[in-house]
């Protein structure tokens, strides 16, 4: 399913510790156009947590995510 | 917002700012500079290490301006280790100090440094009788914090300063939790190197002091342009630096009586529910300081939850990457990893209000209805 989704840009922040990894992924998000699509890949654990509460919290759409080898492969729209 | 992680840092103070803008359009140079603009930012320096100085009961020329509190626990761990004739030494520090201290001994172990360790008793005190038994003719260095910077607890530096004195040995205290906030005299508690730093007391972040009784011996750890005396080279922040004295001066132990009171009535709110317990002894704690455990909520869900309804605390765990690791403080004082993982630290400042205090508690009692 997540093949299907046109995304635009693509971070990989596995390993980054929190919060930065959230951080990273809203600064991303704040410099693309409205209603492009991130894909971006974050470990599992508290990292994914806190990153879906930064996402409600900063009022961003969560597309889809799903648990790959070694963290999520999430999809936001910008 | 209401903001209960001031262990972690504070608002810088409102007049702090203002002093701050002044200097800012006034001082700039670069105080080894010889000219009247190098003078002018010289004279901040030396009029904030004057202030310093007194704050601490201490000779200005024993005060050296460092960046940070982590800074200057490295310079007075790895300067003792450097000046050091021993062909076999040891350090002795406890077992909950703070990672730039916990981490540089760890890292000189590793260099043929015997690191010995001071355990904590279930209150999180550091057993002092230990150090006896610990300490011996080649310690370079022992070091225990003032107040620990998780549960708060206020640990028995002067008896550890007497027993290091008595035995000839350097003793070292990160003071960065407690400075202004309780009283601590390096005269009085017999401490030889101690580091504060700035943002944890209203101040400005990227300010931080060492000081060092004269007659200490370290070595410098750095290389450079010989400013704070080889100690510290780098061209120093003249504005972060007075920023740094005029912090100092703003609260005293004092100011925190009534930070006490709000914090006990906080903290009797919340223990009075049998899933919520205090971690550490509840006397000997700093002012403004708790640490619970909620049990069968994981920290890191609490205070997930707490941030969206716009209150921030902090949990002791660290999210590394994918698994949460317990804090080695709450370990040490023996809690399981489980209780561990369900603590939260939650600290206040001067100017904390009593009716966030009770939203607070309501948000916290909501939570645990709604995950517990």
């Amino acid at each position: 399913m997540n093949k299907k989704i046109q995304y635009t840009e693509e971070t990989d922040l596995r390993g980054v510790p929190c919060p930065a990894n959230a951080a990273r992924i809203i600064l991303k998000l704040e410099s693309m156009d409205e209603g492009k699509i991130l894909k971006t890949l974050i470990d599992e654990g508290e990292a994914y947590e806190n990153l879906l509460s930064s996402l409600d919290e900063d009022g961003y759409e969560l597309i889809t995510s799903a648990k790959k080898v070694g963290g999520w492969e999430v999809f936001i729209k910008a | 917002m209401i903001y209960l992680d001031n262990a972690s840092t504070t608002l810088p103070d409102s007049s702090l700012i203002n002093f701050s803008r002044r200097l800012y359009s006034r001082v700039f140079g670069n105080a080894s500079s010889s000219h009247r603009v190098g003078r002018d930012a010289s004279k901040e320096i030396e009029k904030a290490r004057e202030i310093i100085a007194g704050s601490l009961n201490a000779h200005a020329d024993e005060i050296y301006f460092t960046s940070g509190g982590t800074e200057s626990n490295n310079i007075a761990i790895w300067g003792r280790f450097l000046a050091s004739k021993k062909i076999n030494p040891n350090i002795i520090i406890s077992s909950v100090e703070h990672p730039s201290v916990y981490n540089v001994a760890q890292f000189l172990k590793r260099m043929g440094v015997e690191v010995r360790i001071l355990p904590v008793d279930s209150g999180c005190s550091v057993i002092v009788d230990e150090l006896t038994k610990l300490i011996s003719s080649d310690t370079i260095l022992v070091s225990v914090m003032q107040v620990n910077n998780e549960t708060g607890i206020i640990q028995p530096i002067r008896k550890i300063g007497s027993i290091c004195r008595e035995r000839e040995v350097p003793f070292h205290s990160d003071a960065c939790q407690g400075f202004t906030k309780e009283p601590f005299d390096v005269k009085k508690d017999l401490v030889d190197i101690a580091s504060i730093s700035s943002h944890k007391i209203h101040g400005l972040k990227g300010t931080a002091a060492l000081y060092l009784k004269r007659g200490v011996k370290l070595a410098n750890p750095f290389q450079g342009g010989g400013q704070e005396l080889g100690l510290r080279p780098g061209t120093p922040d003249p504005i972060g630096i007075a920023a740094f004295a005029f912090a100092s001066t703003i609260y005293k132990p004092e100011d925190y009586k009534k930070v006490q009171n709000l914090r006990d009535y906080f903290m009797n709110n919340l223990i009075k529910y049998p899933a919520i317990s205090l971690n550490g002894s509840a006397s000997n704690r700093i002012s403004n300081n708790i640490n619970i455990r909620i049990k069968g909520l994981t920290a890191a869900d609490a205070a997930r939850e707490l941030s969206r309804r716009g209150v921030m605390v902090s949990t002791g765990s660290a999210c590394s990457s994918s698994k949460s690791e317990p804090s080695r403080v709450l370990i040490s004082m023996g809690l399981s990893e489980k209780a561990a993982l369900e603590s939260l630290r939650i600290t206040l400042s001067v100017h904390t209000e009593k009716k966030e205090i009770d939203l607070v508690s309501d948000h916290i009692f909501d939570i645990m209805k709604k995950l517990l």
